[in-house]
């Protein structure tokens, strides 16, 4: 009887560690100020022409904001990916780059955000509306619906980050090495269409 | 593995393209670092190459120190100078390189913070400032103007509003005129862009300030150059619950005004850009410095391993060169390298060894004749019948040869190194010897001769011994060469032919006139008889009897003295010496005389070449002498033995005879075998010297001796026929 009485308290306590341990596991970790997340994205066919919205946050890390008003151009990458699911390995259906750039315009204290693919180019006058504004992807045209077969399963996933590689070559090194200089976010997967 | 790492390290290719790569790479990130766009991507990644590439040379560097560690620890030839080479070279190489490293990294500094001045930098503001000043006078003056429109707009329909918007916007000479309904709704648009579909909207915040009451200007920057004006007010309601909308208005700045502002900006954002990337351009100019730094000290660190390594190989291999001298081995040639003095010091090297080596063969050649000789000079001295012995000066014994230790009857090669006096102390054969030379020894002849009569075990001998002093100059340095000679069988033949020749004359000279003796006293016994009376006849009678048994016995004597100086020729033939033996103990097996008569023959005994007659006769007399010596104790034991020897490649057959009698007496013993020598009351005194002269007819030798357990021993010794002979034949000569 009593034996049994202790059996049941272990196993109460090995439970709540279990718990403990697969809560761990599963929370998503908590993303530091500065790095970008993806909120939400939802994607649609719109005339055969897969469109998606997407909601990042984007937060830059205090020596970002400080290089930016330095003049230093920050170019920002959103990469997209779209795989049909086979039971070995993924093939890759399209994928598509996003950059741009974000500036700060001394003269007239604004920031001015350019879609380097489209050369569209638009000023905000806060670093947050501008953030906001790059965060607020509406209507982007992701793929022609038809490359997608029927019958099939298909992921896409999106990310998005610092390019490194665009920032002025001294700070680069930089960039390679320390993790505030190269904030970025996790891969965002969803499935199409 | 590890050996390729080693000659990877070692090889002087791998370096040079290690070194030859490290320096392009370098050169490009010298030319990357300054920004340039030719190598601006690869920037990092040469960072990391280089990075790479330096940690390689490392290892190489550290593998060649491990060596050259392991080597002085092990002590190996030249591997301590080795070490103190490496260590100079990278003093010398680091104190200048440092040098100039910290001063280039300060100069780097200095140089590129002059680029900042404060008087530019304030310069860039006020220009800046100056820009904005005399733009903010146009935009206060587009605020007003947008504003005044707004008031006109204030009661406009829907309907009205483009048209009224068309108008006001050729008035104000505005780009783009929006009016904007409640969430951005566009009521209408006039632009002077006829093809402008959709007019530009307010980003979300302008519309916040607005629906706070505020109103906006903003000069925006053109993605294709330029600036542009953008204004947004609200338009008052015109009553209360009406929407709230808003005025759009977009002005173009004047080209070259725009132009101007953009260029202020754009130096003045430059400027700023260059400030803040300040301290990583210094940052990574010093690690191209660095990188630099670390290429030369670590280039000049494997250029002194490799060239002390260099330069060592030819000290390292003379000095194992001279190790191997040292030990002897002459045969070591070093290989020769340049022609520097280096080189000349390993050719004279090799031909230091070159003449050390023929100097040593040259001693081994002479070693060798030496010893070629002696060995000649003793094989000389033993094959000589001569005895001889070399002294010191201090008459120590230094050499003797085979002769010597017969003649002395024990093995002198045991004593050499002791003092002839003090071997003659314990050898009584030698101490006579030593006696009787040792006044000449110690007299100043050069040389002398001595007779010697020596007295041992098988009687007296004689030597004739001759002394030569050597020279003080001599090897020897004052000491004595004696040889001697054992004379005494020569001496004793000497002696059996004056024997034999007066035994000659004798038989001659008394036989003759013993007949005429015999018979003229038989004529006159026979005339003178019939004429005296009995008793002078009687008388007579008996004298005549006298005289002719004297004749009889004058004449046996005579007889017996003849067949001793009788030299018939012997005739030799194959017999069975053993046979023989037995045969004639047969004859005195029954002696009467109580001697008890033995047989020890060897059964391997060889086939004789002998005379069948004359060793008949040798043997009676033989056993005759024996049976004669036992006679007088009454009986005793005879033993007759044969036995095959070997004597320095001389093959025997020896034969004894050995009695239990009284033995020899010592005055007799040495020359027991010469005529009318005897121990014996009767006999004629010539029987041991017959037997003396059958034995030498066949080339053996003889002699008596007296056993310790009493008794006598005559031991006989005869040559043994060559193998594959005749048969051999019976006693008598019969084929068997």
């Amino acid at each position: 009887m009593h034996t049994s009485h202790s059996w049941l308290r272990l196993r109460r306590v090995l439970l709540g560690l279990g718990l403990i341990a697969g809560l761990v596991g599963v929370t998503p970790p908590l993303h530091a100020d500065g790095d970008f997340v993806i909120n939400a994205i939802y994607s649609r066919n719109v005339d055969g022409v897969i469109r998606i919205d997407a909601d990042v946050r984007y937060n830059l890390t205090p020596v970002l904001r400080d290089a930016l008003h330095n003049g230093v151009d920050l170019v920002i990458e959103m990469e997209v990916r779209v795989e049909r699911v086979r039971w070995w390995v993924n093939e890759d259906v399209a994928s598509l780059v996003q950059r741009y750039r974000l500036g700060y315009y001394s003269l007239s204290r604004l920031y001015v955000v350019q879609n380097l693919n489209t050369g569209v180019q638009s000023t905000y006058p806060s670093l947050g509306s501008a953030l906001y504004a790059l965060g607020a992807v509406r209507d982007f045209p992701l793929m022609d619906a038809a490359l997608l077969l029927p019958g099939e399963e298909y992921r896409a996933g999106m990310r998005t980050r610092l390019a490194v590689d665009q920032l002025p070559l001294p700070l680069r090194v930089r960039g390679y090495v320390a993790r505030e200089w190269r904030p970025e976010s996790e891969w965002y997967e969803w499935p199409l269409p | 593995m590890a050996a390729t790492l080693r000659r990877f390290a070692t090889g002087v290719l791998p370096m040079l393209g290690l070194f030859a790569l490290l320096l392009v790479s370098l050169y490009v990130m010298s030319d990357a670092a300054q920004d340039s766009e030719r190598f601006g991507r690869l920037y990092v990644w040469l960072l990391l190459i280089n990075t790479i590439v330096l940690m390689v040379l490392t290892v190489m560097i550290g593998v060649n120190l491990f060596d050259t560690v392991r080597r002085v620890m092990h002590r190996e030839a030249g591997s301590r100078l080795t070490l103190r080479l490496v260590v100079m070279f990278v003093i010398l190489s680091l104190a200048p390189v440092s040098i100039v490293y910290y001063f280039s990294v300060k100069f780097i500094e200095r140089g590129i913070d002059s680029w900042f001045d404060v008087r530019v930098e304030g310069a860039l503001n006020d220009a800046l400032e100056l820009s904005r000043t005399s733009l903010d006078y146009r935009l206060r003056r587009h605020l007003k103007q947008v504003e005044t429109l707004a008031q006109e707009l204030r009661y406009v329909t829907p309907q009205m509003a483009p048209h009224l918007l068309g108008e006001q916007r050729q008035r104000v000479e505005a780009s783009e005129l929006t009016l904007f309904g409640e969430i951005t709704r566009i009521i209408a648009v006039s632009s002077d862009d006829t093809t402008l579909v959709v007019p530009q909207f307010p980003a979300e915040e302008i519309v916040l300030m607005l629906k706070q009451g505020q109103n906006y200007v903003g000069l925006e920057p053109l993605a294709e150059g330029g600036l542009r004006v953008r204004v947004v007010v609200p338009v008052p309601r015109a009553d209360p619950i009406s929407e709230q909308r808003m005025l759009q208005a977009l002005f173009g700045v004047d080209q070259r005004i725009g132009r101007l502002a953009d260029s202020v900006s754009d130096a003045y954002e430059a400027y700023r850009e260059l400030a803040y990337v300040r301290k990583p351009l210094i940052q990574s100019y010093t690690i191209t410095l660095s990188l630099v730094l670390l290429l030369s000290v670590l280039f000049a660190v494997w250029t002194a391993f490799y060239s002390s390594r260099r330069l060592m190989a030819p000290i390292r291999e003379l000095a194992e060169g001279t190790k191997a001298v040292a030990a002897g081995e002459f045969s070591k040639k070093l290989p020769v390298g340049n022609r520097d003095e280096l080189g000349f010091l390993v050719r004279s090297f090799n031909q230091m060894t070159a003449r050390l080596a023929s100097a040593r063969d040259e001693a081994d050649r002479s070693r060798k004749q030496l010893e070629r000789q002696r060995t000649y000079l003793e094989a000389v001295l033993r094959h000589l019948s001569s005895g001889v012995l070399t002294l010191d000066r201090n008459l120590v014994l230094r050499m003797n040869n085979a002769a010597a230790d017969q003649i002395f009857g024990f093995e002198l090669e045991h004593h050499i190194g002791r003092p002839l006096a003090d071997i003659a102390r314990h050898f009584k054969s030698l101490e006579r010897f030593y006696d009787s030379i040792l006044p000449m020894l110690s007299g100043e002849a050069a040389d002398w001769e001595e007779q010697v009569l020596l007295f041992g075990e098988a009687g007296s001998r004689t030597l004739i011994c001759r002394g030569v002093r050597l020279s003080e100059q001599s090897a020897m340095r004052g000491g004595h060469v004696i040889v001697f000679d054992d004379v005494t069988e020569l001496i004793r033949a000497q002696r059996d032919a004056a024997w034999g020749e007066v035994a000659r004359r004798l038989a001659h000279e008394i036989k003759n006139p013993l007949t005429p003796i015999q018979l003229s006293a038989e004529r006159l016994q026979r005339k003178l008889m019939p004429e005296l009376d009995e008793q002078d006849a009687r008388m007579l009678a008996r004298s005549i009897h006298t005289i002719v048994q004297q004749v009889e016995a004058m004449k046996a004597m005579v007889n017996a003295f003849s067949d001793y100086a009788r030299a018939p020729a012997i005739e030799l033939a194959t017999l069975d010496f053993n046979a023989l033996i037995g045969e004639v103990a047969e004859l005195y097996r029954s002696n009467g005389r109580g001697v008890r008569l033995q047989l020890d023959l060897d059964a391997s005994m060889p086939y004789i070449e002998a005379d069948v007659g004359r060793l008949r006769q040798l043997l009676n007399n033989l056993v005759q002498n024996a049976l004669d010596a036992m006679e007088a104790q009454g009986g005793g034991e005879l033993l007759l033995s044969t036995r095959c020897m070997e004597e320095t490649g001389c093959r025997f057959v020896e034969f004894a005879a050995t009695d239990s009698g009284p033995g020899v007496r010592q005055d007799l013993l040495h020359n027991l075998f010469e005529p009318y020598v005897t121990g014996k009351t009767k006999g004629t005194g010539l029987g041991l010297a017959i037997v003396k002269k059958i034995v030498e007819e066949h080339g053996g030798i003889v002699w008596a001796e007296n056993r310790l357990t009493g008794g006598a021993r005559i031991v006989i010794r005869l040559p043994v026929v060559r193998m594959g002979g005749a048969p051999p034949t019976d006693a008598e000569g019969r084929e068997l």
